[in-house]
């Protein structure tokens, strides 16, 4: 097997964070400030660390994922703590200045990573084959599924319940939640907005039957109104996974050692149990 | 009715050549296209109608009246679009009126617009010399028959071209219409960008269908304009 040029400078670059990542957990015991680790020259962690910060694109309108705090008015969740774990190894650094939470959409999260704007993307986003060609994905770093939310007295049972043309079912522009919404239940009318916020308004309001994304999302909105319920069970298996930019030279890898390190360590759990507890018990993190 | 989904081609492998993404959503493209121009006419005439009618409320010598035109101005003019918008469509929904999503946008415009075209129309009335009223004054006609056949006529002049701008504003404001889920163009551009990613393609083509739109109007307002100020 031929090893190309940039698969070997990958491998060497990440082989030097993960390196520089185990001397930096030896060394880090005492209480003064630990050092910044160092990655090779040219690799993208390296870049981050000159800069002092690494900057993520989080969901601000995601309960329980990424959702923006109307009392303390922080960014806070899921996707939230998991970047914060990936900056606090890059920096061997806690504190929150080494981390800038953007908000994205659906829409907006992977231009913007491609143009630069942030450097990873944690938004409750699905690994497709179809964003693969656009963007590098981490390791699953949670799996979801895509459910739907309806009204507590409503008679719809499971997502095929609406494949009428006189039923509406809403989801966000962008996701892979309304591409399957046409898999399900084809004739039925779709509705889109900008964000699933948007879309559970307009199921209050009786403008759409059901909104149907993942299991997680859809979640949050009933924790927050009683009145809504979800139903059918997981119609799809949605791999979360963090988004890098296809030209972060050794980014992936060393995202993908943190994750490891995460799930193995405990971590991940600690971050799930604070999370989403009530969904149900923290279960094995998946590979 | 099933709704339009926009063709992609098979996954996986190299990117599709440039323009792929165009060529093949000619058709929702095409249907998006449509829906802008018929919210674009449907708002335009609303704007218009209400803007006569409050341009003619501020212009009365009656308080009362003068003080409802001027409340529609100021409101109207003074809140951004979008904020109408998601009003017409959310806030009047939980309040028990349910407008569908093409009415609450074309309403919203053209209320929003109508402020801005009844500032216009009063302004093209202000323009015109005081001595004509005195003129026509003299000659005995009443106030109906001197706004109809004096001062109405060469206010006009002065109007389109701010007529112009607003129309032409208009038509760009009916994007706005996509964030309540109206199938406008750009609607259907973010549906065919998020199933393609082609961003670039997708939006410098939808830029242009837009122009499309504007640059007519941009040319047949410079048409009247020419035509208008022929004797000046």
């Amino acid at each position: 097997m031929r090893l190309s040029k940039r698969a070997l400078l990958r491998g060497v670059a990440g082989l030097t964070g993960t390196v520089a990542l185990a001397a930096c957990g030896q060394a880090g015991g005492s209480s003064a400030p630990a050092a910044l680790p160092t990655f090779a020259p040219g690799s993208y962690m390296a870049k981050i660390v000159q800069r002092g910060k690494l900057v993520a694109g989080v969901k601000q309108d995601q309960p329980l994922f990424g959702y923006l705090n109307p009392r303390t008015n922080q960014l806070e969740g899921f996707d939230v703590d998991i970047v914060k774990e990936i900056a606090k190894a890059l920096f061997n650094d806690a504190s929150p200045s080494r981390l800038e939470l953007k908000p994205v959409t659906s829409a907006s999260r992977i231009p913007l990573l491609q143009e630069g704007g942030i450097d990873i993307i944690a938004a409750t986003m699905t690994i497709t084959d179809e964003r693969k060609q656009q963007i590098d994905f981490s390791d699953v770093y949670y799996l979801a599924g895509q459910s739907l939310l309806v009204k507590k007295d409503s008679p719809t049972t499971k997502i095929q319940d609406l494949d009428k043309a006189d039923k509406t079912v809403c989801s966000a522009t962008g996701s892979t939640s309304e591409q399957n919404i046409t898999k399900f239940a084809p004739n039925a009318q779709k509705v889109l907005f900008a964000g699933y916020a948007d879309c559970v308004t307009a199921l209050q309001q009786g403008r759409a039957d059901g909104v149907s994304t993942d299991d997680i999302i859809l979640a949050g909105f009933a924790a927050q109104d009683p009145t809504l319920k979800l139903v059918g069970g997981q119609i799809t298996t949605e791999p979360y996974g963090l988004g890098i930019n296809k030209s972060s030279t050794g980014f992936l890898e060393f995202v993908n050692s943190t994750l490891r390190t995460m799930k193995t360590n405990g971590r991940w759990k600690a971050i799930y149990n604070q999370w989403l507890s009530s969904i149900g018990p923290a279960p094995e993190p998946p590979k | 009715m099933q709704q339009a989904t926009p063709t992609v081609p098979a996954g996986g492998g190299a990117p599709p050549p440039a323009g792929t993404a165009i060529l093949n959503n000619l058709p929702l493209f095409w249907e998006g296209f449509k829906i802008t121009v018929a919210l674009g006419v449907l708002a335009l005439l609303l704007a218009l109608i209400l803007g006569v009618i409050f341009a003619v409320l501020r212009s009365v010598p009656v308080r009362p009246l003068r003080a409802i035109g001027t409340a529609y101005v100021e409101f109207f003019r003074n809140t951004p679009l979008l904020v109408q918008t998601f009003f017409a469509y959310f806030g009047l929904g939980a309040a028990g009126i349910r407008l569908p999503a093409f009415t609450a946008a074309f309403l919203a415009l053209g209320v929003y617009t109508g402020a801005f075209v009844t500032e216009a129309i009063r302004a093209g009335i202000l323009a015109v010399d005081r001595g004509q009223y005195e003129a026509a004054r003299s000659l005995g006609l009443s106030y109906v028959k001197m706004m109809r056949y004096v001062v109405l006529p060469q206010a006009f002049a002065t109007t389109v071209p701010p007529l112009g701008n607003l129309a032409i504003a208009l038509a760009k404001n009916t994007s706005l219409a996509s964030s309540i889920a109206v199938a406008d163009l750009l609607y259907n551009a973010n549906l065919i960008n998020s199933r393609t990613f082609a961003t670039y393609e997708v939006f410098a083509f939808v830029g242009l269908c837009y122009l499309a739109i504007t640059l007519p109007m941009s040319a047949a307002l410079g048409q009247i304009e020419r035509r208008l100020t022929r004797y000046r």
